[in-house]
């Protein structure tokens, strides 16, 4: 062992004040009083996000599709938006349904 | 036994007895406050920072999987609490290059008892680049034990060999004046 080591390792212990440790306990007392915060809901959010691929790509297929002379939009209509939201609502309660029966908790205990 | 005692505290914890975390403060409140001050130096701030420690270990207890020693975990979260505090907080400390003025032999015989030598060794610690810093703080506060300080500070052995060697070669250079000639020829 150096002198570098010696000097290092030989440090004085410094005493915690008489109050340190009731401080301490105080702090955690008042973090232990706050309620968690909410976790993010991130598997209805997966859910969520899923379910938007594919509506996503019937709704681009159905704004193309309504450009096309011809298309559904040439009669004013556009059965395209309303097909992407169905489409949307569907893909979102289908994926649920899946996420539902891997985990049995359901929805209510997803979070986090 | 420690352990022992330590996992048996964070077991009532984590039923919702808030008050068995008194135990763990009280057995690890001087190594925590202690570890804290070799960061900084200054015994209000050690305390301040070794209580955000003590908070942050609470909060995340609940994390703590048990499969190393309750102290490794305890000390790993300390230690990333200080270093993320002191990213923040400027310390006292002294510029290496002020120290490479002072290292003049004759200047420590006269005005410099050897504790104070020490604590501008100590000091200049303090002052290296963050990864050399943290090595040695921890290092020689796990009594030069290098595989506890690897896990302390998540990092591999070599790697923590590696950081020792360089961050003690800056120290020897910088203080050339203040250590014995033994310890530069070690270099």
């Amino acid at each position: 062992m150096d002198e570098l080591d010696q000097i290092l390792s030989r440090e004085q212990p410094l005493a915690p004040s008489p109050r340190f440790a009731a401080t301490v306990m105080a702090a955690v007392r008042a973090e232990a009083a706050v309620p968690p915060p909410l976790p993010f809901p991130w598997k209805p959010a997966l859910a969520g996000l899923a379910a938007c691929v594919p509506a996503t790509a019937w709704l681009c297929w159905a704004a193309l599709d309504s450009g096309a002379p011809g298309g559904p939009a040439a009669d004013g209509a556009s059965p395209g938006l309303a097909l992407a939201v169905l489409a949307l609502a569907g893909c979102y309660a289908l994926v649920s349904v899946l996420v539902r029966r891997m985990d049995p908790g359901g929805l209510t205990e997803l979070h986090g | 036994m420690g352990d022992e005692a330590d996992r048996a505290a964070v077991r009532r914890v984590l039923a919702g007895e808030v008050d068995a975390f008194a135990e763990i403060v009280e057995r690890w409140q001087g190594p925590l406050v202690n570890l804290a001050y070799r960061y900084c130096r200054d015994p209000g701030l050690a305390e301040e920072l070794a209580q955000d420690a003590f908070v942050r270990a609470y909060r995340a207890l609940a994390r703590w999987r048990g499969e190393a020693r309750f102290s490794t975990w305890l000390f790993a979260v300390a230690f990333n609490v200080y270093r993320s505090r002191l990213r923040r907080v400027r310390v006292a400390e002294v510029p290496l290059d002020a120290l490479a003025d002072l290292s003049d032999g004759r200047l420590v015989d006269r005005e410099y008892e050897r504790r104070d030598r020490d604590e501008l060794v100590r000091r200049a610690v303090v002052s290296l680049p963050e990864k050399y810093r943290d090595a040695l703080v921890v290092f020689y506060f796990q009594e030069m034990d290098v595989a506890e300080t690897a896990r302390t500070l998540g990092l591999p052995e070599g790697t923590v060999k590696a950081q020792l060697s360089r961050g003690r070669a800056i120290l020897r250079r910088k203080l050339a004046g203040l250590l014995p000639a033994a310890d530069l020829e070690e270099e």
